[in-house]
Order: C-alpha cells, then structure tokens, then sequence
C-alpha cells in the first residue's frame, strides 16, 4: 500500500461528506466488526449498506473504514470487516474499484501472501479468515474478472506466484507444502532407521530367545509331562464318541447349562454344584462323557488351591473307572467345594449339618437301585478333568538342576526377552512393517508368553520353602514383618487401659451393623459369641462399657439437639438418628472425657516425668509432681469429630462454549477448571442473566444446614434463621445465586435451596437497574487475545526485562567494573609510588 | 532546429496546457487545417492525453513467459515495435508489440488480446545469464543486436536473429547496470556501472573495456546514462550520494558534480551531495537539458546540466526505493512529460513539469522493478516480482469496451431486421458486454425496503 496512508485518506473524505452520518458509519462498522462471532449481525449490516447506498463517495469512505478494521491485529476483526467487504464487494462497483486497487494490501491482511506479515492471533478465526478470503476471492474472480483486470492479475498471482490452489480451497501455500513434505521426510528416515535397526536386532537375538524358549519348554516337558501323554487313546475316543466340550469359556457355559438340566433331573445334587461349576468356568474344563448310554456322567470336580490340593489327577482316573463307588464321594467333595465360599475353616457346625441332612436325602433316593447292583438311570456323573493348572511341584534334589534352570530361563523370558519382544512389535506395528516380520515377532511373542503363563501355573516350591513349611504350616507369611509403630507402647497405663479395651470392641460392634446375618445359622451359634447378648449383659453400672454409656447419652440427646452450635450439630444428628436406623450408623469409639463423664474434675492427665539432672546417678531426690496445665486437660477432655457430610452426586454441567461449538460436559461442583465458576447458562452455553458470572451453587455448610433443617422440624427455629444471615443480611441476591438453575438442581436432588426467593429478589433488582453493563459486555465479546499471550514466560520476562529492574541489574555491574578499575588503578597508583 | 522546437513547444506548452479539456480534437484539427494549429502540437497534445488516468488494460495483455521477477524492459528505438524483458532467473524473451492476438489461455475471459511472444532465451539455456538479469538494451541503431548485463557479473552482446552471445564481457563485481548512447555516431561505447566504483566504457568494436571513468569514490555504480543530446557527455550515480556528469574524451576527471543543498546544509560534517541516499536512477528529460536523479532518500531532483543547478520544484515524495538500481522512464513525445516511477507495488506518476499530486497506479502484486513508456502505442508496460509484464492505457481500454459493445449491437439489429422486415421492428435489445455489465452496481432490493422504514 504505497502512498496510502488510511487515517490521513479518512481524514480526506471526511471533509466532504456529511459528518453526522460518517460518524454513524464508524460506528455501525465498530459494532459489526467487534462482535466477535463468526458471521455478521444481519439488521447492522443493512444499516450499514444503506449509508454506503447513499452515494460513491460513502462507498469509498466506507472502504477505508474497513481497512482500518482490517488493519487491526485481532483475526476476529478482520475476519468481520473482511465479510462485510465481500458483501459490499457484490454489491457497489466503486466499493469493487477501489478494493480491486487496493486488493494487494487487502490479500496481504487476509491471506498471508507476505511471509513476514503472518495474521494475528486467535488462531481458528485467522484460519476462517484466510480459507474465506481465498474462497471469496474465487468468487469474485467467476464473477467479476472480465470488468477488473486487476483482479484477474491477483488470481493468477496467487495462482502462479504463491501456489494458492484455489480448486482445493483448503489452500497450503507452497512454503507450507514444503515444510510439511520436509517433515514427512524426516519422519520416514526415522522411521526406517528405527525399523532397521530392530529387524537387525531381531536377527541377532532371536536365536537366543528360541533356544532360551526351547529350553524352558524341554524343562517343563521333563517335570509335568503333559496329560494328554497318559490318555491319549481313550481321550480321542471319547472325543469322536461325544461332543466333548473343551476350550473357550463361552462353550463351557452352554455345556454347563445342559449339565444344570441334568442334574436337576437327577435331583441328587443341589444347587451348589452347579454354581460351583459356573465359578470356576474359568478354567479351562475337559468334561468326559464317559458312559453317554446311560446318561451317566461322573462329576468330579478338583478345586485346587487351599482346600483341594490333596486330589491329585490320579484320583480321577480312578473314579472313572468305578464310577458308582465314586458317587458318593464325589458329591461329598462337591458338597465341600461348594460350601466352601461360605463357610471360612472349621468352625462351621451349621454346614456340617447341612451336609449331613443333604446325605441322607441322597442315600434314601439311591439306596433302592444301588441295593440291586443297577445303575441309576438318572443319575449323571460327570468328569472334569481339571487343564494341568496350577501345579505344584517339589523341588528335590532329582529335579533341581532342572527345576534351576527352568527359572533361569523364565526369569530371562519374563524379564527381558518378553519387555523386548513386545518394544519390537510396538516399533513394527508404528512403522509399518512388513507383515511377514511382524508375524514373526507377533509368533514370537505368543510362544513366550505360553511359557510365562506355564511357568506362573506351574507353582514350585523350593527345598527350603518346603522345609519351613514342615514346620509352620499356618500361613504365616501371610503377615509382613512390619516396622515398630511409632508412639507404640507396650504397656499402658492404667487409666488409658479402659480406652484401649473398648477399642478393641468398638469394630465388633461395627461388624454387628454391617454384617447381616443369617438368623438360622445364628440359632447354633454360642451364646458367647453372640455381641448382641454380650451388650446387653454387660454391667451398666461400669461406666466404661458401651452400654453405659450409651445409657448416659440416650436422655441427654433432646437437650444437646438444642443447644448445638453449627459445629456440634453432627453430634446430635447421628444420636438422634441412632433410634431409627441403628444399623446404618457408625460408632465411634469414644474416650476419656466419657469415661469420666460423671466426675469430669478428676480426669488425670498423663503426666511426663522429666528428668531435670542428665547425670547417670546425681538425681534430685525427688522429682517435683508437675501439675497438669489446662491445655493438657483440655487435650484430653475434648474429642474430635470428623464429619464429612454426605456425598451429594453433581448433577450439573459446566456447559460454557468450547472452540468447537460444543458445550462443556465437565460436571464439577463449584468450578470447572477450564471455564472458571459454574453459572447458570442457556442453550447457547452463554451465561444467563447479567449477574458476574460467579457462582457458587452449593456451598457444603449450607447444605448441611438446610439438611439438619429438614430433619428436626421441631428444633430447628435457632437453626433455621442461621443460615439466612450467614448468606447474607441484607435483601439482596447474592451474586452466585440464580434462580434458575436453583430450581434445576432442586429438582434433581431435592433440596430446598430457596430459588422461589432468589428469584423474587432477582426480579427486583432487574426493576432496580437498568444499565450500566454495556461497557464489560462489549469487550468480552472478542476473544482476549491477550490472554493467550499471558503466558508465565512472558509474565518472567516482564518482570526480568523491565526497564527498571534492567537498570538496576545494569547500575550493579557498572558499578562493579567501575571498582575493578578504580582499584586496578589505585593498585597501579600504589605500585609506582614504590 | 532543436532549439527552435523547444522554443515552439514550450510556447504552445504556455498557451494550451491541457489540449484535451480546452480544445476538442475536432477543433483542434478546424484549426490546423486553417494553419493555425501545427500538426506536431497536436499530436504532442494527443500523446500527452493518452499518458494521464492509465489503468490497467482490459485487453491488452503481454504473453507470460518468465518464471521469475522482471527486472528489466526495453524497446526497440528503431521500430518502436519489440519488447525485450530481462529476468531475474536469467532468461529473457522479445515481444511484438504490433502483433495482437486473441488470447488462447484466457482463462474464459473475452476479448482479451496479447502481444505475442517473438523468441526467448529461457534461463536453462546454454548462452543465458546464470544469475538475475539486471539491464537489458537493444542496440540504438539496430534490431540485430541486444546487450544485458547482470548479477553474474557478465556483459552480454547478443545476436538477435540467431539467439546466441556474441560477445561476453567479464566483470570483477556484480553489474548494475550498462547503457548504450542513442544518439552516438562517433563511437559505440557501452558504459558500465559495477559493483566497483570505477565506470568502465566497453568499446565493441574493440572488443574490451578500453576507458575506465575514476570518479566515484567507494562502492558501487548504481546507474549510468548516457546524454540525448551531446553523444559524449554521460551521467553516473553510484551509491556514495553522488551524481556526476562525464565527458568521456577528458579523462582527467568528471565534468561536473551535481551538488545543490548548499543552504540547507545541517552541520560540518555532511558534504554536500546529490542525494542524502545513494543514486539510484538518472533519466535525462526529452530535451537533454535536464537530469532527473533518483535516490534512497526518497527524493527525486532534477538539475540543469549546463549550470549544475537544481530545479527548485518540490516532486512528490516517493517510497519504497530500495538499494537497487530504478528503471523509472520519463516520457519523450508530449506536450506535458509525465515520470513513471516503480515504487513498491505500485508505479507513482506525476507531470515532470508542474508535479502537482502524483498519481499511483496499483496492478501489480509484489514490487514493480521497471517500466517504460511505448508511445507509439500509448501504453505503459512494466514488470514486476510477480513474474508478469502489464500493459496500462489511458482508463483501461474502456472506450474500445464501448466500440466493441456498440459494434454488437449494430450487428444484431441489422440481422434483426433482416430477419423479420415484415414484423414491426423490436426496440433492439443491447446487450451489454460482460465487461461492462459487471461493474454496475447491484443493490438489492431487499435493502430498499430497509431504506423505507
């Protein structure tokens, strides 16, 4: 744009024109092009089309003022008053002139043909800015190009100089095509380079992990020989014979639903059989129909693990071969199995029974045709040969060179080739290789891992382990050996003593809610375990038990209601409602200040000895009792309440504006990280209402408030005004609060939060006021973009590059070097004197 | 008999300044009929008409070759009838000026002509430049012979007809420019202005740079012209803020240094110079009397070549003069002479006599580097970065817009009526050419409607 200076030009035409109407011109197009929004407001635009109607001259006038706009370093500026040119564009052939004049510097705003000129910040609005120019610039070269040479010579600028692809109007340039092969390049040498060097790595250690894999596998073979080595024959047969289930856990469940029917023909096994099975459908089950004419199957079922490590796959083979001995057995071990979940070790006396009651119910059914020597018709016995899991094995001093070497060969799967198997294939599947290499490691892969999980099933157990087990079967080690507490005192002293005593009984006491238990199973339970009957036998008058104390506190609990503060309020919420819901409540142990409850002056504070003289024998004879301090009293008089309150689900959303026209989905309950303070928004995600938008719309003291309000009607009067003149004394709404979402929330949660009033007072202050808001309004409109620059790096370099702190960095060091040569030279001084 | 026309010109100049308001060409041509009107002043009068409002050509177009900038364009002073255009990828190319042809690769657009493309050296060629072409000239007396110099430090006497060098001279540094006198019948003297401050003078015939102008005290030569009107006399500007005048047969030293800000000298330290910039342009006014300098001050003076003075008329102030030689022109053949300028992206105009507001002609994109007046066809063509030659006449070739646009209409109401003599004629429908029919304006109605309420 040489020669043309925009302010002085609109300094010029503005000598001749109307002046009143060129002001509202300004005006109109300050408004339009500081909205903001991607599109323009369709009733300014017209306004402003019908001043530039009125003649030429305000056409041309009206192009400086948008250039002036277009000038302005904000994209969203730009982009407005660039729309706003188009539409005139279209529509005044002296706009169309002296544009087409000017459509160098017009391009040079707008679509970044000079490198050194790049458009200014907000990033997506600039992105707009440049597509639409180009676009519009298509366009008007269809449309207009025979009137205006100019603009032909633009197109085939753009289109021959810059590269502008304008038939993609996603239009790179070609610096930026450049740049991005350049990387596309740098990317791909990376990429093979790395793929290079981990085919060559593969080549070097892969015959190290597949001798290592051979090895594992051989040692495996050596110590568990495979049960397909025992009953290859028979299991083949059975197999072409029956559907023989094995595999997937999927198939597992259809068969385990046949299975289900069939026992319940049977009726000779119960329920807990079946669910047995169905837990354990994990495991990969070989379920032999042995006898599939008679519809008889035996179910032997071999849980391994803690209780049925005794059976042994031997045993199977066994009771295949006698499947009508084996019966009885083999429900007596399902019954074992199967009440296992319940039932912790030996304590049971109820499940004996049940096991018992069930066994006779069995035998009555049975003892008919078993008399005869016929086998049951009904009766089903199936066999489930458990997968080689979990297998333990004892290392002896036979199989110890081979066990040795196959943790050796484990550990280095596990740990090293393993990691690295699964590194290669993640740089081949990223780098796209070959399939055929990446087949490979995938096989790889897959191999070792086999024998990792083989491994890990595989339990071995060491010679020594073995050896202190022999010794200490109970499972000690289960309990780590844990660091001496700190503050851990072996002996307590006697006044503490009853606290710790009622600790101990305070989770019993817990278990007593929380555990439902079954009445019938409590009928045989001793007496003496029963808490319940514990509690209530427990002597009164002692004032440490629980009962006496909560004796001491069920009258007082009225009277304390009413004179809570804020913060004792807890207390009496969770007494009060003890009466209804016992079970829900938790209980906490309580301390000193109870135990003393009656006689609470003669507390005894525990006192330190100190040992004024640090002499080994010079003691003072007698150490001065030291009289406890109030503090300490206090110490150990007060008690401490944690209440957290209840948890109240969020249930609403941030739902601010996001750059891509989305609303903010983060449910946060006070603020959104990304979008400050929750307020109350419309559809559109802008907030409601012209209160500042900070809103906080449930604050947790007020809630608990408003929550001990609905439950005690009765006392609630001191309660009930509390909160209003915490919110706020006089009759105003406070900022946060908005009626409308007010109402939402109670709606969804069903607490009264007071909107009815809020919105009372809204609409009085609404009446109040009516302006005043125009000024913070209008700037907010369009993206800060100094925000973006407020970066912490910036906000150091003020704070270090300032022009103060720089003089005063400046004045230290011109000071310094002025007292090196000053001394330099008093040091020179003194030297030629001498 | 120069003198005399001077004197005749410069009257008539005083008498109708602006031939083209005051007096209708038709009035014009009563009175020269009657003999009160010479010929010549009407044709300066014309030619003057045709070098105000130029805009650029709707029609006229120069066929595109170069992939690279225009650095540089010449006409042919014989014929007035080729264009040769030097660019800065070395290649260069001659157009026809009188030969007009409808544009195959119009891009859909009618009635656009181009001046056709005659032959070109393209920058892969063995004879080319290696580097960016800085000066091309056709040889004064001839069309067989062209010369162009360029930042490959070469000088280059090109056969025309057979597109080979016949010539190569080297220099020690990058030359800026070269200029072959005109008017020269004694001697055929190319000079040359290089990257050193000493101005070589090649002599063709010779065969070698014979003569060596030490004047210029450190650094380069930025521009050398020759005199129109004494063959020996030749003007030099070089980067340190001096103009000189040269005889080439003293060699002793320069003629005259051209130094006018005697009074307003600011303190003792700044000598008086030409420019406070380097000298970057010398153009010599059609009469030969005049020396217009161009500067990186951004100043363009003009200086009286007898007296050594400066013109005292302020010329509009112009922008964006970089640190290259200006190939600005200044037209011949009018009554008023007009200077065009490159500067920037657009050309700045202005009457060299009486500069009023200079006048900016945006077309090109980019920076312009050269143009040059073609009066015989009242055009201006210039060149630019953006790797085109643009043609600008008088309101854009308009007024043929309208000869086309009536010349239709005739047609299709003789057809017309040809067609249907018997059917009462219609009123003839004309269309307006698309041209013409884009640049009304179109304001909805919708705003009308607006405009009511």
């Amino acid at each position: 744009m040489d020669g043309f200076n925009i302010e002085k030009e609109i300094k010029n035409a503005g000598e001749t024109l109307n002046k009143e109407t060129l002001k509202l011109m300004d005006k109109c197009l300050y408004e339009l092009t500081t909205t903001g929004s991607p599109s323009l407001d369709d009733t300014l635009m017209k306004k402003f089309k019908r001043f530039c109607r009125q003649s030429d001259d305000y056409v041309r006038y009206a192009f400086l003022l948008i250039m002036r706009q277009l000038n302005k370093k904000h994209s969203e500026i730009r982009l407005s008053a660039f729309q706003v040119a188009d539409e005139l564009f279209n529509r005044s052939h002296a706009f169309r002139e002296t544009m087409v004049n000017h459509l160098q510097a017009v391009l040079a705003l707008t679509t970044e043909t000079e490198t050194e000129r790049p458009l200014p910040p907000p990033k997506s609005a600039a992105k707009k800015l440049k597509t639409d120019a180009l676009h519009a610039l298509q366009l008007w070269h269809d449309k207009y190009g025979q009137g205006y040479k100019k603009l032909v010579v633009g197109y085939n600028y753009l289109k021959n100089c810059k590269h502008v692809d304008f038939n993609d109007i996603r239009t790179q340039n070609q610096a930026e095509r450049q740049r991005i092969e350049n990387e596309e390049k740098r990317k791909e040498k990376i990429r093979t380079d790395k793929l290079a060097k981990v085919l060559k790595d593969i080549a070097e250690l892969k015959p190290e992990i597949e001798n290592c894999a051979r090895e594992a596998e051989s040692c495996l073979q050596l110590l568990l020989p495979t049960l397909a080595d025992f009953v290859i024959p028979l299991w083949e047969e059975s197999a072409a014979a029956d559907k023989t289930v094995n595999g997937s856990s999927n198939e597992n469940t259809v068969c385990e639903s046949q299975e289900l029917h069939l026992l319940a023909d049977g009726g000779t096994h119960n329920q807990t059989a079946a669910t047995s099975v169905t837990t354990d459908s994990r495991e990969n089950q070989q379920i032999q129909d042995l006898t599939p004419d008679d519809r008889q199957a035996v179910n032997s079922e071999i849980l391994n693990g803690n209780k049925a490590v005794h059976e042994t796959s031997s045993v199977d083979v066994s009771v295949s071969e006698d499947n009508m001995k084996a019966t009885p057995k083999e429900n007596m071990l399902e019954k074992d199995t199967g009440g296992s979940g319940k039932h912790e070790s030996s304590d049971d006396s109820d499940a004996d029974n049940a096991t018992e009651d069930e066994y006779e119910d069995m035998d009555a059914s049975e003892d008919n045709l078993f008399a005869h020597g016929l086998p049951n018709p009904t009766f089903n016995l199936v066999l489930e040969l458990p997968a080689p899991g979990p297998v333990s094995i004892q290392v002896t001093t036979d199989n110890r060179d081979v066990v040795c070497s196959l943790t050796d060969a484990s550990k280095l799967i596990t740990n090293n080739f393993l990691p690295q198997v699964v590194r290669w294939l993640e740089i081949l599947g990223k780098n796209g290789a070959r399939s055929e290499d990446i087949k490979a490691a995938i096989d790889l892969k897959r191999n070792l891992e086999d024998i990792k999980m083989k491994c890990m099933d595989l339990k071995l157990i060491s010679m020594e382990q073995k050896k202190l087990q022999q010794a200490d079967i109970s499972d000690d080690d289960d309990f780590e050996e844990v660091p001496e507490k700190e503050g851990y005192e072996p002996h307590i002293p006697q006044h503490l003593r009853a606290e710790y005593a009622l600790k101990e009984k305070a989770p019993s006491l817990l278990a007593v809610g929380t555990v439902p238990l079954d009445k019938s199973k409590l009928v045989s339970v001793n007496k003496h375990w029963s808490l319940k009957d514990r509690i209530s036998t427990d002597n009164v008058s002692d004032p440490t038990s629980l009962a006496a104390a909560l004796a001491k506190i069920k009258p007082k609990s009225s009277e304390t209601a009413t004179k809570t503060s804020l913060g004792s309020s807890s207390v009496h919420t969770t007494t009060n409602s003890e009466g209804q819901e016992s079970t829900t409540v938790p209980v906490v142990a309580f301390g000193t200040d109870l135990a003393y409850w009656e006689t609470p002056d003669q507390i005894e504070v525990p006192t330190v000895v100190k040992l004024d003289s640090l002499h080994r024998f010079w003691t003072p004879s007698e150490t001065e009792p030291e009289t406890p301090s109030q503090h300490d009293i206090a110490a150990v008089k007060n008690r401490i309440f944690y209440f957290t309150g209840k948890f109240e689900p969020v249930k609403w959303k941030c739902r601010a504006m996001m750059p891509n026209g989305k609303l903010c989905e983060r449910m946060d309950r006070v603020k959104c990280p990304f979008h400050g303070k929750i307020v109350p928004r419309d559809k559109t995600g802008k907030p409601n209402g012209e209160q500042h938008p900070s809103t906080s719309i449930v604050i947790p003291g007020d809630k608990t408030s408003k929550r001990s309000k609905e439950q005690h009607p009765s006392t609630s009067v001191v309660d009930d005004i509390k909160p209003e003149k915490l919110e706020g004394n006089d009759e105003e709404l406070p900022p946060w609060q908005d009626p409308e979402l007010q109402r939402e929330i109670e709606l969804a949660t069903g607490h009264d939060l007071g909107s009815a009033r809020s919105q009372k007072l809204l609409d009085k202050k609404v009446k109040g006021k009516g302006k005043g808001k125009g000024k913070g309004k209008k700037k907010s409109k369009l993206t800060n973009i100094e925000a973006i620059k407020n970066t912490s790096r910036k906000r150091l370099e003020n704070r270090i590059f300032n022009k103060g702190s720089m003089k005063r960095v400046c004045s230290t060091l011109d000071s310094a070097d002025y007292r090196r040569v000053r001394d330099k030279f008093a040091y020179q001084f003194h030297y030629s004197l001498q | 008999m120069r003198e005399q026309n001077k004197t005749m010109s410069s009257g008539i100049y005083s008498k109708a300044g602006n031939p083209s308001k005051r007096l209708s060409i038709a009035k014009c041509l009563t009175l020269q009929s009657s003999g009160l009107m010479k010929p010549l002043v009407i044709q300066r009068s014309l030619t003057t008409y045709f070098m105000q409002a130029l805009e650029l050509s709707l029609h006229k177009d120069v066929q595109a070759v170069h992939s690279g900038a225009v650095n540089d364009l010449d006409i042919d002073a014989t014929e007035h009838r080729y264009l040769l255009s030097g660019g800065s990828d070395g290649s260069l190319a001659v157009h026809d000026l009188q030969d007009l042809r409808d544009d195959e690769h119009n891009n859909g657009l009618l009635g656009s002509k181009n001046y056709k493309l005659v032959c070109s050296i393209s920058a892969g060629n063995r004879n080319a430049h290696k580097r960016s072409i800085e000066t091309v000239q056709w040889y004064p007396l001839d069309t067989g012979i062209f010369t162009s110099s360029g930042t490959d430090r070469v000088l280059k006497i090109w056969d025309a007809n057979l597109l080979k060098t016949a010539e190569e001279y080297e220099f020690s540094g990058v030359v800026h420019c070269h200029d072959m006198s005109t008017i020269a019948t004694k001697h055929n003297f190319i000079a040359v202005g290089t990257d050193s401050s000493v101005v070589k003078l090649v002599d063709p015939r010779a065969g070698s740079a014979i003569h060596s102008l030490r004047g210029h005290k450190e650094g380069a030569v930025r521009a050398v012209q020759w005199s129109n009107r004494d063959e020996f006399i030749l003007a030099t500007g070089g980067i340190d803020n001096f103009a000189m005048l040269w005889d080439v047969r003293t060699a002793k030293g320069c003629l005259r240094k051209f130094q006018g800000n005697k009074g307003k000298k600011k303190s003792g330290y700044t000598p008086d110079t030409t420019h406070d910039g380097s000298v970057n342009g010398l153009a010599f006014t059609a009469d030969g009397l005049h020396l217009t300098t161009i500067g990186t001050d951004q100043k363009l003076y003009m200086w009286d070549t007898w007296t050594g003075k400066k013109i005292q008329t302020r010329f509009p102030p112009l922008s964006n003069i970089k640190k290259r030689s200006v190939k600005f022109c200044l037209t011949k053949g009018g009554s008023e002479n007009f200077a065009f300028i490159p500067t920037g992206s657009s050309i700045t105009s202005f009457n060299v006599w009486t500069p009023g507001k200079a006048s900016h002609l945006y077309g090109h994109y980019n920076s312009v580097n050269c143009c040059v007046y073609h009066e015989q066809g009242n055009q201006l063509i210039s060149g630019g970065n953006d790797q085109r030659i643009l043609v600008w006449t008088r309101c854009g070739d308009r007024d043929y817009d309208e000869y086309l646009c009536e010349k239709r209409a005739a047609m299709i109401e003789k057809r017309t009526r040809r067609e249907e003599a018997e059917v009462e004629p219609l009123e003839p429908q004309v269309p307006l050419p698309e041209a013409v029919a884009q640049t009304l304006d179109t304001w909805s109605d919708d705003d009308d409607d607006e405009k009511g309420t």
